[in-house]
């Protein structure tokens, strides 16, 4: 069943560079974070899946609303003059690490590991 | 996970997961084709600015050639008519020679310094704004005001030379230099004595250190002989008249 999303991937990529389609430089920044706010969600919720508790309705919600508040963030900052597209940049990249950290340790232990995050934060509350 | 084989119920993640990833893989096909297309200067390609350059260069040679024709003439006319004073025809004969070294209507030779400068390094990363990094005409004004100062007596920016009407100005992707369009690298040749020149541009804290400190690469020589091409087309006048002297 993994193989599944993997092949979406590949099958995406492939039609959209087919169709050989750019977008201004200037909102390249905001794909990317599109893109990081997914890997995220992506990363979050395959750690929910190996801890039992997945939820897609909250996964769907949260590739949604994470990508919407980046971008958002991002936008604000330009029209500020603001370097605002590091804070999702870095939130997104530090969340990213730590699932992909936690889903390593269970499939290596097989076994629900104690979380080094803070009990209650969002870290730890597997926030995808 | 679940190896049976026997009608595997899909698990729910599976269709979110799917879908997110297909829109993951547009997302990066898109920034990959957006990032492969940014390799070429985003502004203007290459060769459209290159066949401008050419285009205009050309017709400008054109138009200095007649010129140039028309002044010897003159040239051939003036001496032919008053060979019966001799003596008025030299003095006058310098006194045009020097007019038309300042005027730029000659090309001139003699020793000077030749400045090289390009766009910064900086300038190539994708994404940022380039503009701070590109050479514009507020850059080179500093320059030839510079060379002026230290006395330079003729000037070119990429074969244009810098004469009382010449205006340095952007337009668009490219510098106008007497209406006729230039772009980086540029080079700045100057008539006058090597050293004053070179030492104009490159005392602490003037241009040449300035472009250094953003990354923009310059080349500053003293050359013994350097040849200056002359202005393209000086216009005529149409608005100023000599005021007659009051007695």
């Amino acid at each position: 069943m993994i193989i599944l999303p993997l092949f979406a991937l590949l099958i995406g990529f492939l039609i959209v560079y087919m169709l050989n389609v750019s977008v201004p430089l200037g909102y390249g920044d905001y794909i990317s974070l599109v893109v990081l706010a997914s890997l995220d969600s992506i990363a979050g919720g395959a750690r929910a899946r190996l801890e039992g508790r997945f939820d897609d309705a909250i996964f769907i919600t949260g590739v949604i609303f994470n990508s919407i508040a980046a971008v958002a963030l991002a936008f604000i900052g330009d029209r500020m003059g603001m370097s605002l597209y590091l804070a999702p940049m870095v939130a997104l990249g530090v969340r990213i690490y730590y699932n992909v950290g936690r889903i390593r340790r269970i499939l290596m232990h097989r076994a629900d590991v104690p979380s080094s995050a803070p009990v209650g934060s969002e870290l730890e509350r597997g926030g995808f | 996970m679940d190896t049976r084989h026997a009608r595997m119920k899909m698990p729910s993640w599976v269709p979110p997961a799917t879908a997110v990833c297909f829109v993951i893989g547009g997302l990066l096909a898109l920034q990959f084709t957006t990032q492969r297309k940014a390799g070429i200067p985003p502004r203007y390609g290459r060769a459209d600015l290159l066949a401008q350059i050419l285009a205009a260069s050309q017709s400008q040679t054109e138009k200095q050639e007649e010129e140039i024709k028309q002044l010897r003439a003159q040239l051939t006319d003036m001496r032919e008519t008053s060979t019966n004073s001799r003596g008025v025809l030299e003095s006058l004969n310098k006194q045009v020679n020097e007019d038309q070294i300042t005027l730029g209507l000659v090309e001139v030779k003699g020793p000077g310094v030749v400045m090289t400068l390009n766009d910064s390094e900086l300038a190539t990363q994708v994404g940022e704004n380039r503009d701070p990094f590109l050479v514009h005409d507020y850059d080179l004004w500093p320059i030839v005001n510079e060379l002026r100062a230290a006395g330079a007596e003729a000037i070119s920016v990429n074969g244009q030379r810098i004469v009382g009407a010449t205006a340095i100005r952007c337009a668009g992707a490219v510098l106008k230099i007497n209406d006729a369009p230039v772009a980086s690298p540029f080079t700045i040749k100057a008539i006058g004595d090597p050293q004053v020149l070179a030492g104009a541009l490159s005392i602490p804290g003037g241009v040449v250190e300035q472009f250094r400190a953003s990354k923009f690469p310059v080349k500053l020589e003293t050359q013994r002989e350097i040849k200056i091409e002359a202005v393209g087309v000086s216009p005529k006048l149409k608005y100023a008249r000599p005021v007659p002297p009051e007695r």
